[in-house]
């Protein structure tokens, strides 16, 4: 894991996850759902950075935010920050103490239609990593 | 339709209110058919997945009353052939449609009780979204599209 004081800035080359809370974001073949993907009205997407941090790492982090959300992890969409990029988002660094390698998908268009747009392209190019627990 | 309560708090009268409403819009519905009726069922199911804040697990809003009343709507007006393939609720408090081949081939439509269709597809390497009014007849770029995504 990263270290909180010192994260190096977000790099194009860079893997991404986002945790999956709820079961109807994942089809039965496999793939996400852009839902997976949607932002809040008013800020950005959080992400966990996968550069510099063990997958049980990972997953712990996951696991206890699904606890204190009191929700289940069904997994995470794996996917670059490249992929932001060419769908015109940008990705920033936001360290939290409980999870240095904490980011943002930031940049999201205001049209709901435009959103969707956006996030049906990221579902598309993450891969599914299923919670091994 | 009966009158519509607050069903988004958290108490146990607040869950009991919104058992309520499911069986009032259960008894209200139309059945035409088999395959309409499953999609009303997974409406219904979805209404109760998604019917507190926070949901999906990160700022989801609760799916909304008028949300699952377009749905609903919406859905008792497609020819059969149009079913959508899954329903699910949409963390902005909407209800999601989608229409599956692949994951370059789908179409999402979103009803978030605004009296609009909102729409998104990849068809291959294009992309196409828009906005159209929520009318009794299926705007023909969505009965496009749909053909577009089913038969590719």
């Amino acid at each position: 894991m990263m270290e909180y004081h010192s994260v190096p800035p977000v790099e194009n080359w860079e893997k991404l996850g986002r945790f999956i809370f709820s079961r109807n974001h994942i089809r039965g073949d496999g793939t996400i759902r852009w839902h997976a993907f949607k932002p809040p009205s008013d800020g950005g997407m959080s992400v966990i950075r996968l550069r510099e941090i063990k997958d049980h790492e990972v997953w712990a982090i996951g696991k206890r935010i699904a606890a204190g959300r009191e929700v289940n992890l069904y997994g995470r969409g794996d996917f670059g920050v490249q992929d932001c990029l060419d769908v015109g988002l940008g990705v920033k660094a936001v360290p939290l103490e409980e999870n240095p390698n904490h980011a943002e998908v930031l940049g999201w268009p205001g049209e709901r239609e435009s959103v969707m747009a956006a996030a049906q392209v990221l579902a598309k190019r993450a891969v599914l990593a299923r919670f091994p627990g | 339709m009966t009158e519509i309560l607050p069903t988004t708090g958290v108490s146990e009268e607040a869950e009991f209110l919104r058992q309520e409403r499911m069986e009032d819009l259960r008894r209200s519905l139309e059945v035409v058919s088999p395959g309409l009726k499953a999609i009303q069922d997974e409406l219904i199911g979805v209404w109760q997945e998604c019917s507190r804040p926070g949901w999906d697990g990160y700022e989801a809003r609760p799916l909304g009353e008028a949300a699952l009343s377009e749905a609903f709507q919406f859905i008792q007006g497609l020819p059969w052939e149009f079913m959508p393939h899954s329903v699910s609720g949409e963390p902005g408090g909407g209800v999601n449609l989608e229409w599956y081949r692949s994951p370059n081939w789908l179409l999402d439509v979103v009803l978030a009780g605004e009296g609009k269709i909102f729409f998104s597809a990849l068809l291959g390497e294009r992309r196409l979204r828009g906005v159209e009014p929520l009318q009794e007849e299926l705007p023909e770029i969505l009965q496009n599209l749909i053909r577009r995504v089913l038969s590719g």
